[in-house]
């Protein structure tokens, strides 16, 4: 019996995102596996651009795995699953972030140590980045830039999605994704040479 | 299965959370295709009204009303149809952003395409007459509209300055006629060949004449030209309303009977 389910789950998990849309809209308990494919990562993202606290972000998750559960039938194979979620992620984010938007903000993600190493792995910011920044640091860099520079920033450097990708989390064209990005990164410039100068 | 999955199939599970009928989605996503087409070709109707008021303007009569060409094309100008058209290309606009995958097009692109396909299907229908015939329903049907449009009656009713229109009630002779304006009064018009646009002018025809006021109600035509349709059937039904309001036969005056010396008489007083 337990070498069935252990097979049963195997099948489950050699599935791509979209094999189990279809399998899940048979079956609603196939859901479960996309769920847990995408939990971290989602709340990682929340985490990252809500500047919400882990109860927050927990409720907003939950909201996006019922709000993706009824919208199923609404899937567009054009996109992969992984940037449709996002995009109900990033709606979710927005409108939760609206409601709340007079509380001060809080925690950030504990996942995010590597931060910096991240960032910096960017030609363009790793010049930038002379000296040794805390990740406390660089967080409060990120926290100052304007949401959607933020953002952008996130996707492309912490969640590492290609600009076809943010194309379609963000539902902007591709040419002002770049753009943004491009603008991000002079932002992010800026607010560390404004940090070097109040450092020395 | 982790603590969130459980959590959220039983939520899916106990509040009976279904995903929607697929046939929801497909009918919003061509309701929205829907709504950006009409709000393109209603665009295209806005251009054709437009164009349609511009080039049936009277664009030479400026000079008689001792304005600069400027000064007549910025009072001349179709705001409400221009404003429309603007509406409509900022409504199919709307549609657009919400038509699913959107984005993936250049907007640019898209703004083009829009606006060639709103004044493609604009001259198709000026040249069809839809414009024509959109502004004659208004002007028959909607109250107000007469207020928001240019008024050509007040640009024609400046007989000192030698603009004058009317309709014709007598033919006196060869070069000579009675005409009675907007107002009422009755205006003896002497012309060279009582023509108009090289045809004979008949009782009842409403007619723009460019020329000069003699003296009293005598005025002397230099240029004589048909009154559009449209101008035609504001003066019958502003003097089917003036018979109303008198008491005689509503149809009488406009349909050409009864519109003889006694009227004249009357239209003189006026």
């Amino acid at each position: 019996m337990k070498k069935e389910i252990k097979e049963e789950l195997n099948i489950f998990s050699e599935k791509n995102d979209e094999e189990l849309v279809a399998m899940t809209l048979k079956n609603p308990d196939v859901y479960s596996f996309l769920v847990e494919r995408y939990e971290e990562k989602l709340l990682r993202y929340i985490m990252r651009i809500s500047r919400s606290t882990k109860e927050d972000g927990e409720d907003i998750l939950q909201d996006v795995f019922l709000s993706a559960y009824k919208n199923l039938n609404d899937f567009d194979q054009d996109l992969k699953f992984s940037s449709w979620v996002y995009r109900i992620t990033h709606n979710k984010v927005i409108s939760h972030f609206r409601k709340i938007t007079a509380r001060p903000k809080t925690t950030t993600y504990e996942g995010d140590s590597n931060l910096l190493n991240i960032l910096a792995s960017d030609e363009d910011i790793a010049r930038d980045l002379e000296r040794k920044y805390t990740v406390g640091e660089v967080k409060d860099i990120l926290d100052r830039l304007d949401e959607r520079y933020r953002e952008v920033l996130v996707l492309k450097f912490l969640e590492e999605k290609d600009y076809k990708e943010i194309s379609d989390i963000l539902e902007k064209p591709m040419g002002t994704v770049a753009t943004l990005i491009s603008r991000a990164k002079k932002q992010f410039k800026e607010k560390v040479q404004e940090g070097s100068s109040k450092g020395q | 299965m982790t603590t969130t999955s459980e959590r959220i199939l039983k939520t899916i599970k106990e509040s009976n959370v279904k995903p929607q009928p697929k046939w929801k989605f497909l009918v919003k996503n061509w309701l929205t295709w829907f709504m950006f087409v009409l709000a393109l070709l209603v665009g295209a109707l806005s251009f054709a009204v437009m164009l349609d008021i511009i080039v049936r303007h009277d664009w030479d009569i400026y000079f008689y009303l001792h304005k600069t060409f400027l000064q007549y094309l910025l009072l001349s100008l179709p705001y409400v149809w221009i404003l429309l058209l603007v509406a409509f290309f900022g409504v199919a606009y709307y549609d657009f952003i919400h038509i699913r995958g959107w984005y993936r097009h250049r907007v640019y692109l898209v703004l083009l395409a829009s606006i060639f396909l709103s004044v493609g299907c604009g001259l198709i229908f000026f040249f069809a007459g839809f414009g024509k015939t959109v502004d004659r329903i208004l002007t028959r049907n909607v109250p107000f509209y007469g207020l928001v449009r240019v008024n050509k009656e007040e640009l024609w009713n400046h007989p000192d300055e030698g603009l004058l229109e009317g309709e014709i009630i007598e033919i006196k002779n060869t070069d000579e006629f009675v005409l009675e304006d907007p107002s009422g009064k009755q205006w003896d018009v002497q012309d060279i060949n009582t023509k108009v646009n090289s045809r004979v002018i008949n009782k009842g025809e409403s007619v723009e004449i460019i020329g000069g006021k003699k003296s009293g109600n005598e005025f002397v035509a230099k240029n004589i030209r048909e009154a559009d349709s449209e101008k035609e059937d504001e003066f019958i039904r502003k003097k089917s309303k003036q018979k109303d309001s008198s008491g005689s036969d509503s149809s009488a005056c406009g349909q050409r009977s009864g519109c003889g010396e006694g009227d004249k008489d009357n239209g003189n007083d006026l």
